[in-house]
């Protein structure tokens, strides 16, 4: 029903006067792109500021071994329940223990990393079907997106914007000072449990289009050049926005041209990473 | 009739009440059979040597630990109660990521309303920080980076956070640790002018026996035991620092404090 809606999409951006834009495939990942490259730029903010880089690239790399699983025990459609379920466990499991603090952050998030791929190869290893399944998350593929995925990805951006509506702030304190907010009526495990769950979906549906590889950077680089542009926390989600949505769309297009004809992934993130050393030499022309 | 503000324990006038309170963490003992009381809307001292167990009685009393024994926090009706009363809580250090961008004025925000920094902060809630602000005497500050100030400089802000809260009880972590002598002196006078003006409860732990002389109307002195609580010179004597802090007594000049229970007013 709501596919409907995504045609309409579609044809809008066929109206844009781009020679790529006349291939379905092309309006759909711009599309894609439209909801995708906000939505993980805005959760990299909170990435960013609980430096938790290496666990978003844990959650990107279950997805061996959630594919594996769901393949295993729901047949062919098993994967995309598995990936998600996974991810979700992962997540909820690392900040389980973090939360007893018996040990470091780190070293929670490098055990879960270890276990979570040894987990994939030795599911995927012994048959060459799953072993195949599980390859295509190696480097998504944004051109192969489907309505379907492009109505999840929208629903999951409403979720996220409304959470972030209503926990912006209170996130912010809890990076700050986890006591303190305590103390002052925020419950910082709903708030934490609630953002882990939300941060490991949004990663799992960005591997499935860009990728295990290029995953994490949707969310850090975009975040990372929003921090050098920023004074306030308040323009800091908006920079965030604005540098993943143009380096994610013209690096599509890019990517589209005759002469470039480069992997749209790839050509998206290595526009941000330019946007970031850009922003970089602006922080320190502003700082003079 | 005046009241012994140092032996009252009736609800009215007690904001906190610790019975039989006993902490173990990984089978190591922190507390063991703490039993005292909080007064009401006065300026009450934890003391203690490093290591004694000041901040996990503080944290028992927030809440964060498990505990053995009871907490209750006493009520204007007269009774007791378990559920917990607005806190106003001032850490000790907080570690943070100083690169984050954020600045005093949105950090203060975000602890008073709902509404998301990236919507802006609206009129009535700048008037409030900045008159906050104003109040803790760095009006200056409110544009600048959160992670840019100096260790003073954010415990003032820290305060102003918690007074923000309106609070019932307001606890500060080592308030003298990281901060100049003049900082200190400054916050300990500007947290008694509150108090008495807005009428709450102040809990401070410290290892540092001269500001806790200067300021506090009740002592507590722990060394994971009970070792003594009441008036400032009979708790800091040379016997009971001798216990609590071992052979290198510090001396105490206490300061004569004349403050009375509140209940005195009403009887």
């Amino acid at each position: 029903m709501l596919e409907r809606y995504v045609n309409y999409c579609c044809e809008l951006l066929s109206k844009l006067p781009l020679e790529c834009m006349q291939y379905n495939f092309m309006q759909m990942a711009l599309l894609a792109t439209i909801f995708l490259a906000p939505l993980t730029a805005t959760a990299g903010v909170q990435v960013v500021n609980y430096r938790m880089a290496f666990f978003a690239d844990t959650i990107g790399h279950s997805v061996f071994a959630g594919a594996a699983l769901g393949a295993i025990f729901l047949g062919a459609a098993g994967p995309v329940w598995g990936m998600p379920i996974t991810a979700l466990l992962i997540g909820l499991g690392v900040l389980f223990l973090q939360k007893q603090g018996k040990h470091s952050a780190d070293t929670i998030i490098g055990v879960f990393f270890a276990f979570i791929v040894s987990l994939g190869l030795l599911l995927t290893g012994s048959d060459p079907n799953l072993a195949k399944l599980a390859g295509q998350f190696i480097f998504g593929d944004i051109l192969l997106v489907t309505a379907q995925d492009t109505v999840l990805l929208a629903l999951l951006s409403l979720i996220y914007l409304l959470f972030t509506t209503f926990s912006y702030n209170a996130l912010l304190l809890i990076a700050i000072d986890e006591d303190s907010a305590n103390a002052h009526r925020i419950k910082s495990d709903f708030y934490s449990y609630l953002h882990v769950s939300l941060l490991a979906l949004i990663v799992i549906f960005t591997v499935k289009i860009t990728g295990v590889l290029l995953a994490g950077a949707m969310l850090i680089v975009p975040a990372a050049a929003a921090r050098n542009l920023a004074k306030r926390a308040g323009s800091m989600y908006f920079y965030a926005a604005m540098t993943g949505l143009i380096s994610g769309m013209a690096g599509l297009i890019i990517s589209a041209q005759d002469w470039a004809n480069f992997p749209a992934g790839a050509a998206m993130v290595m526009t941000s990473c330019i946007l970031f050393a850009a922003s970089l030499i602006w922080k320190k022309l502003a700082a003079r | 009739m005046s009241h012994n503000i140092h032996t009252c324990s009736c609800p009215g006038h007690t904001a906190v009440k610790i019975e039989n309170l006993s902490v173990e963490l990984n089978k190591v003992k922190i507390l063991e059979d703490i039993s005292c009381f909080i007064p009401r809307n006065l300026c009450t001292a934890i003391v203690g040597p490093n290591g004694a167990g000041k901040s996990t009685l503080a944290r028992a009393i927030l809440g964060y630990v498990e505990y053995s024994g009871k907490i209750s926090f006493g009520q204007s009706n007269n009774t007791y109660t378990a559920r917990p009363p607005r806190w106003g809580y001032v850490p000790q250090k907080i570690q943070f990521d100083r690169n984050m961008p954020l600045t005093v004025m949105e950090f203060l925000a975000a602890s008073l309303t709902r509404r998301p920094l990236f919507w802006g902060i609206s009129k009535k809630i700048k008037e409030q920080i900045n008159e906050m602000l104003e109040n803790v005497e760095v009006p200056y500050l409110s544009d600048r980076q959160l992670g840019q100030l100096s260790g003073g400089e954010l415990q003032r802000i820290m305060l102003a956070q918690a007074l923000l809260q309106d609070p019932e009880i307001i606890l500060l972590d080592e308030p003298a640790a990281g901060v100049d002598f003049q900082g200190e002196k400054l916050c300990c006078g500007l947290l008694e002018k509150f108090r008495k003006a807005r009428n709450f409860t102040q809990i401070m732990i410290s290892h540092d026996l001269a500001t806790v002389a200067a300021h506090a109307a009740h002592v507590i002195c722990i060394n994971h035991r009970l070792i003594a609580a009441g008036h400032p010179a009979e708790v800091l004597t040379r016997d009971n620092l001798q216990l609590a802090f071992g052979l290198h007594t510090p001396t105490v000049q206490v300061v004569a404090h004349q403050e009375v229970c509140s209940c005195s007013k009403d009887m």
